[in-house]
């Protein structure tokens, strides 16, 4: 190598892998622990005893914590000991500090122990997948700053010219979860364990969406792009099918996902024209998705037979091809047609489990596979386990992709069937239309019931592949040429391999590839207020009411429940005109939902007495047979707090809802009185008095308030119109 | 809704700026990495990944 020079400049150094360790045992830890909590949410919801009457794991808590730990915790520690094992050996460097990597270590672990007490003891932002408070925000910001200065450090260190494709993959991921993160959770605080986010309704709707699809592309897709591009070659033993595939899937991937998802939704009443431009968007996604499948499948060419036999490259391979998978259904759900039956049914919760198990637990599993007994100096304790776990994985997400399907697809027809002759809906009740797919539910717990088994089977056989290791583990130590003396190597130098050579020029242009597309998705939101046309009659909610929005976010009624009518003749019909952007103008944080388990509440408002919110609360199948909804017995026995409301009245204020000073200064005052005067209806059917005091009242306020601003004017001003 | 907000948004260059300059860095980017002599270059960097692990 050192031919051309004199002098070579040999220079012997070793890898830190105890940090890699540590991140490779956290990632079999979260794992576990995050399918775990899936697969409870999953019986749940087939069984709505399953909770066991505790606030602290019912649903609405436990699904956060169950998308929180499966992306951070798991998958983030996933990427963490795969980026710095393979980071290392591809910059020939060391780990830039110990400290940092300490620090990065034990602060995101600290992170994920804080997001798990606090999302079961009901402290959310009611965002999803950011649902964590501003305390554990800042945090998070911190110790992604340590990871980033960590991994900049040792690219500075590195003593291999030039940067291969995997860290370009990893930079990418670095600095846009940094901007969406912290764009996404600007939030103005009220206390410790309490804020309102900046942005509202239409606004916050957008940016949130944002956020949520670029969280699944910028951390569950291209740092284990990178992770493919390392790892497959390792497994293989041969370089990638095409390098300058992996530039153009590059490029085009991290250009055009930031924005390129959520478009389609944009453009639904914009001209023709444009309509098809965002359709083309859309569907441009497939092809550097399926360029970077390809290039990871073709890699793969000719060693089938190894394929069959190693479990190492059958992970790697299957995770591939449900990449595959995953990337074609999310462009098809994106064509409106297809998403008018596919939104709010488990046909999304299906297409994201095949992602993130097919994809990133399969791509984990593989990659784990390789490095552990690499890392432990030894060899896999047994190829028949891993076997075992793969066939155990993929049958439980086929039964986990197959029954989502079928339940969407089932529930999604059945509430748009409109019959042609009366011009009424088919399934009035929308229990019919869950009791109809309950049975899917159990065949979903079932599937993924086994896919947290085949998970155990993992941790066993790399929990003995490490117990039969040697016990001493000598550092192995490795030479390379500085490079400075690589420099001085007669290397022409054109322009591609300077742009390779210099990290900082390109995150630079990672950068603006990120912000052009963000620009372009954000800017509309914030103008999106001017063109809210403002209307007199929305009012903002009375203290009563905002403090039962708070209850209503707390045990994370938007995980089932959307406040979002969209302008279909089946929706209308259900459940009233739709919803107007100004109904949610003074909604810190935006509840428009994504998902409906149970109805759409937007227009919930005076549709029911009191007593009935107050019975179907207490126990939903007295009010509706067949309902799935868990009973949250403990908002009779809380007490509500009332005295933290002139602050969480004065912090609207200042995010611009118009609450007048003699508002705030009786907010308890008048939260009091209102709370009685519900008591007072409820007291005709019995209701002991002393009730007043308790968390039900605020949430049936906040209800019974629900789209009646302007519901109500909206049905007249159609009414009228078809008149005419 | 959203579309409703977005009915009102008349710029309608923005996005197609976004989609020219989409195309535009696509079809550099396919230019650029086919560039003639090239080829050797990029056997070269793809074998970066594996070379890592020898003693050098």
């Amino acid at each position: 190598m050192s031919e051309n020079i004199n002098q070579p400049q040999l220079e012997t150094f070793s890898y830190d892998d105890k940090t890699v360790k540590m991140f490779s045992i956290a990632t079999l830890v979260w794992g576990a622990v995050a399918m775990l909590v899936g697969v409870t949410a999953a019986f749940e919801l087939a069984s709505w005893r399953v909770n066991l009457g505790l606030e602290w794991i019912t649903f609405g808590r436990l699904r956060p914590l169950h998308t929180n730990a499966a992306i951070f915790a798991f998958a983030g520690n996933a990427i963490f000991a795969g980026t710095y094992y393979s980071l290392q050996r591809l910059c020939k460097a060391r780990l830039y500090s110990k400290t940092l990597s300490y620090i990065h270590f034990w602060g995101w672990q600290a992170i994920i122990v804080s997001a798990a007490v606090t999302l079961l003891s009901g402290f959310t932002t009611g965002k999803e997948y950011a649902e964590l408070e501003w305390p554990i925000d800042i945090a998070i910001t911190l110790i992604w700053v340590a990871f980033a200065v960590n991994f900049f450090g040792t690219l500075f260190n590195r003593r291999e010219k030039h940067i291969y494709v995997a860290i370009w993959f990893y930079i990418a991921t670095i600095v846009t979860v940094a901007l969406l993160h912290i764009v996404n959770s600007l939030a103005f605080p009220v206390s410790l364990m309490k804020s309102y986010s900046i942005y509202a309704g239409a606004q916050d709707a957008l940016i949130q969406w944002w956020y949520g699809h670029n969280a699944v592309a910028f951390f569950l897709t291209t740092p284990f792009l990178g992770l493919m591009y390392y790892f497959i070659p390792k497994a293989i033993n041969r370089p990638i099918y095409s390098y300058r595939l992996s530039i153009v899937h590059f490029w085009s991937l991290v250009f055009i996902y930031i924005w390129a998802g959520p478009h389609h939704l944009l453009y639904t009443a914009l001209p023709e024209w444009l309509q098809t431009l965002g359709m083309v968007f859309s569907i441009s996604l497939w092809a550097p998705s399926w360029g970077g499948m390809i290039n990871g499948l073709l890699t793969l060419r000719g060693a089938w037979d190894r394929v069959r036999r190693e479990p190492v490259l059958k992970f790697l391979a299957t995770a591939v091809t449900f990449y595959g998978m995953s990337t074609f259904e999310g462009p098809l759900l994106s064509i409106k047609s297809v998403n008018q039956l596919a939104h709010y049914t488990d046909w999304i919760v299906g297409h994201v489990h095949s992602g993130t198990i097919g994809w990133n637990y399969f791509l984990t599993a593989g990659m784990l596979f390789y490095m552990v007994p690499k890392l432990w100096n030894t060899k896999l304790y047994s190829v028949a386990l891993g076997n075992l776990q793969f066939w155990t994985g993929t049958v439980g997400l086929l039964l986990y992709i197959i029954s989502m399907w079928v339940a969407g697809v089932t529930q999604g027809s059945m509430w748009q069937a409109i019959d042609p002759h009366t011009g009424v809906l088919v399934y009035p009740d929308f229990v019919e239309t869950v009791v109809r797919i309950v049975p899917m539910y159990w065949v979903r717990a079932f599937g993924g019931t086994l896919v947290l088994l085949s998970f155990l089977i993992m941790i066993y056989n790399l929990w003995q592949t490490i117990r039969n290791s040697p016990k001493e583990q000598p550092e192995q130590k490795f030479q390379a040429l500085a490079l400075k003396a690589r420099d001085q190597k007669a290397h022409s130098d054109q322009g591609h391999r300077r742009l390779e050579g210099l990290p900082a020029f390109f995150t630079v242009l990672t950068v603006l590839a990120v912000v052009v597309g963000t620009a372009i998705e954000i800017i509309p939101s914030f103008m999106a207020k001017q063109f809210v046309v403002k209307n007199d009659d929305v009012k903002p909610y009375t203290p009563l009411e905002l403090a039962g929005r708070d209850i209503y976010i707390r045990e994370g009624c938007y995980n089932c429940h959307s406040q979002m009518i969209r302008p279909l003749v089946a929706e209308r019909l259900r459940y009233g005109a739709p919803s107007q952007a100004a109904e949610s103008i003074y909604d810190h944080p935006f509840q428009w939902g994504s998902r409906r388990i149970g109805p759409d509440l937007a227009r919930v408002g005076g549709k029911y007495p009191n007593m009935w919110h107050y019975r179907h609360m207490l126990n939903p199948r007295a009010v509706t047979s067949g309902s799935i909804m868990p009973s949250y017995q403990w908002l009779f026995q809380n007490k509500s707090q009332l005295d933290i409301l002139p602050k969480k009245l004065n912090v609207m204020k200042a995010l611009g809802v118009p609450y007048s000073d003699e508002e705030i200064e009786n907010a308890v005052t008048l939260a009091k009185e209102q709370a009685e005067l519900i008591t007072e209806t409820l007291a005709e059917s019995g209701v002991p008095p002393e009730m007043k005091d308790k968390q039900i009242i605020p949430l049936i306020a906040y209800l019974q308030r629900l789209g009646t601003d302007l519901g109500p004017t909206l049905l007249q001003e159609e009414e009228e119109a078809a008149r005419k | 809704m959203k579309s409703q907000i977005l009915a009102n948004f008349s710029n309608v260059y923005l996005p197609a700026f976004g989609f020219i300059l989409f195309a535009i860095v696509f079809i550099a980017a396919v230019i650029w990495v086919y560039r003639p002599k090239s080829k050797k270059f990029y056997k070269e960097l793809a074998h970066l990944a594996l070379e890592d692990s020898k003693h050098d």
